[in-house]
């Protein structure tokens, strides 16, 4: 029974990472149809700001934590200012491209200013630590994870339905012409979601590095790859879709892994993805793909 | 001096120039190429450095029978058809070997198209068994293949009371990450001792709860688990074991040997107290690699870690197959390589292609920590290497 309960617990860790990571996707494509794959360097970065100020500033865990969250946000607007603005009304594979043109020179600056091997930063990892509930083993960070992403989901959701900016930017996620019409600024919106974006990399990326102990160039792309598949799962575009997508991916990747016969380990990954495959064939535009793709224009 | 002097002593002079230009150019060079990962996922496994630090050591002493080492350096990133664009221009310029990206989803390709010209594929750190099965017949690789890491580390586990074991393998990194654990439980079980589980992985792991929880589960719980595989995964692994109370033993091969997994005992000593692996060469302090890398590091050169050091074995290997055959004929190189009893290099006294012609069977060295130090816990040519060729 509490073998059980531990992997349910890990499914929800996992889910709960993915969630967050494909809830920054999400937002930036909901307002400017654009799958952001720099994400994931948006995290290294945070990663690489810790290890940097980690060692020479200070080791305070809370500031130090208050520092990636900055960093993050930081990077993420600047990145909208200097590669996304410009091609903000250009053709979307332009924007794709982009995105993956910056993931790949930032990855290289990482690589040439840091190291291709992992630069240690461990101040975090304090965050990991084994607790006992009654019989059942639990990973401190992996309560902390969940506790968080349902924090930033539902401060996500106050932020866009209570803020004048975030009404802005459902507004502009529906129609964003008629959002300009309407007087507001494009580039505030649109800084908006990138810092909103930031904001949950940064968030990620305090327990990625509580994890991992440490930063590497690639730290970030493959968990922006999963988050993507999150995304496409709960419905490209909503909210609410990549935090199910990522929830579902969680249980589907710890399942797989524990219910598959270890001579068939090997297909882990292909078998999570059947699924998802599975999962498309009945809902083609994802789960809770958004009204505005069934021409829902109210 | 007139305008008509002056134009006739200046062309005068552009003509000895032009004239002297091609005999400058035709300087001989030993040429060695590296189509190698200075960025993307494999540049840790480079093997710059150490080349590049053992070149300007030999060319300082006057080179390989007066002709200075020159190395021709390409980024393949982790691109197989990268490499070997950068291989067919080196082909161009006359290189006696080219080292490359050491898997053989490269090597393999990149060793037949430079083969159709003679020259060889030499691998300073290349452990995978698949060069090894005849494909290929000008690949040489400076360290002995993965089967005997294994059983060497499982011979120490053994002698360290090791019955029980798990194993993590992924098809992430072929044979390296999928075959070597099974190699290792192989030496322990027939050595009396038992596979209990067999967990997988993915490249790029950040959290291995669900495998740690079907460790916990195991009755008796395991003596050791082994895993081929790299930093940061490898140091995740560990931290989380250590937290989920689980002290056996982790055992692994030459992907632990990297400095960031010393780096560990920065965080707690004790992290590492019951770690140990197998791997290509003696790097622990006082070792021959240790005093190489200082050696680099007063001539500006930094070489840092295992892979990269190992470039200077295969600049020596070269080296030495140029000064026996007496030319930079790369079949002949080749050949003098294969027919030498013995090639002094850098990591330990020698090597020899003799009797394998394709990898070096060095003394396989297990290296363990002892308060965050690595130590050197046994060197040998294990005897009981699983069939694997």
């Amino acid at each position: 029974m509490d073998y059980a309960v531990q992997q349910f617990l890990n499914a929800l860790s996992f889910g709960a990472e993915y969630a967050l990571i494909a809830l920054g996707l999400a937002i930036v494509f909901s307002i400017m149809g654009l799958v952001n794959f720099a994400h994931g360097e948006v995290i290294a970065f945070g990663g690489y700001s810790l290890a940097v100020v980690g060692t020479i500033l200070t080791g305070n865990p809370l500031i130090l934590m208050g520092f990636v969250l900055l960093a993050c946000v930081a990077v993420a607007v600047l990145l909208e200012k200097v590669a996304f603005r410009t091609v903000r009304d250009a053709d979307i594979t332009t924007g794709l491209l982009t995105a993956f043109g910056v993931s790949i020179i930032l990855q290289n600056v990482f690589l040439l200013l840091g190291s291709p091997r992992p630069v240690a930063a461990t101040q975090l990892i304090f965050l990991d630590r084994t607790l006992w509930l009654g019989p059942v083993q639990v990973s401190s960070l992996q309560i902390y994870e969940t506790v968080a992403t349902i924090l930033a989901i539902a401060g996500l959701g106050l932020f866009l339905t209570r803020s004048n900016l975030g009404i802005a930017m459902r507004a502009a996620a529906r129609d964003f012409e008629m959002v300009r019409l309407c007087g507001l600024r494009a580039n505030r919106v649109v800084s908006g979601a990138f810092a909103i974006s930031g904001l949950l990399a940064g968030l990620a990326c305090i327990f990625i590095m509580a994890r991992r102990g440490s930063a590497a160039p690639h730290m970030g792309f493959d968990p922006v790859l999963t988050a993507f598949v999150a995304c496409v799962v709960g419905g490209f575009g909503s909210l609410p879709g990549a935090v199910l997508g990522g929830f579902l991916l969680g249980f589907l990747e710890v399942g797989m892994l524990v219910l598959l016969p270890q001579s068939y380990g090997g297909l882990a990954r292909a078998a999570v993805f059947a699924m998802v495959a599975l999962v498309l064939i009945w809902r083609p535009d994802g789960i809770l793909s958004p009204a505005s793709e069934k021409g829902d224009k109210i | 001096m007139t305008n008509r002097n002056l134009m006739t002593a200046l062309a005068g002079t552009a003509a000895t120039i032009a004239l002297a230009a091609p005999a400058l150019a035709q300087e001989e060079t030993v040429k060695i190429g590296l189509a190698v990962p200075l960025t993307g996922d494999y540049a840790i496994y480079n093997e710059v450095a150490g080349a590049q630090c053992m070149a300007e050591m030999i060319n300082a002493e006057g080179g390989v029978d007066g002709m200075p080492i020159e190395l021709l350096i390409q980024d393949s990133g982790s691109d197989t058809q990268a490499a070997i664009t950068s291989a067919e221009r080196f082909m161009g310029e006359g290189v006696v070997s080219i080292g490359t990206i050491p898997f053989s989803d490269t090597m393999i390709p990149l060793a037949q198209i430079v083969g159709q010209n003679g020259i060889s594929v030499i691998q300073a750190q290349s452990t995978q068994v698949e060069m090894h099965a005849g494909i290929v017949d000008n690949f040489i690789s400076n360290v002995a293949p993965d089967p005997y890491t294994a059983a060497a580390a499982a011979n120490h586990a053994l002698e360290q009371g090791v019955q029980n074991v798990a194993i993590f393998t992924s098809d992430d990194g072929g044979s390296w990450s999928a075959k070597v654990p099974e190699w290792f439980a192989e030496v322990i079980t027939e050595n009396g001792g038992t596979l209990q589980t067999t967990l997988n992985y993915s490249a790029g792991t950040s959290d291995f709860s669900p495998q740690i929880a079907e460790l916990r589960a195991l009755d008796p719980a395991p003596d050791a688990v082994y895993i081929s595989w790299a930093m940061p995964e490898i140091g995740i692994l560990i931290r989380q074991m250590r937290a989920a109370g689980l002290d056996a033993w982790v055992i692994g091969s030459d992907g632990f040997d990297d400095p960031s997994l010393d780096a560990l005992a920065d965080e707690d000593p004790a992290l590492l107290d019951k770690v140990f692996f197998g791997t290509l060469a003696p790097s622990q302090p006082g070792s021959r690699i240790d005093e190489f890398q200082q050696a680099c590091a007063e001539i500006g050169h930094e070489v840092n870690g295992l892979f990269p050091a190992l470039g200077a074995d295969m600049v020596r290997i070269v080296a030495h197959g140029v000064e026996a055959a007496g030319s930079t004929d790369p079949a002949a190189v080749r050949e003098a390589i294969r027919s030498a009893e013995s090639i002094p290099v850098m990591s330990v006294e020698d090597v020899s292609f003799a009797e394998t012609t394709s990898y070096a069977l060095r003394e396989i060295p297990v290296i363990g920590f002892e308060n965050g130090e690595r130590v050197l816990l046994s060197l040998e040519v294990p005897e009981n290497v699983p069939a694997w060729n």
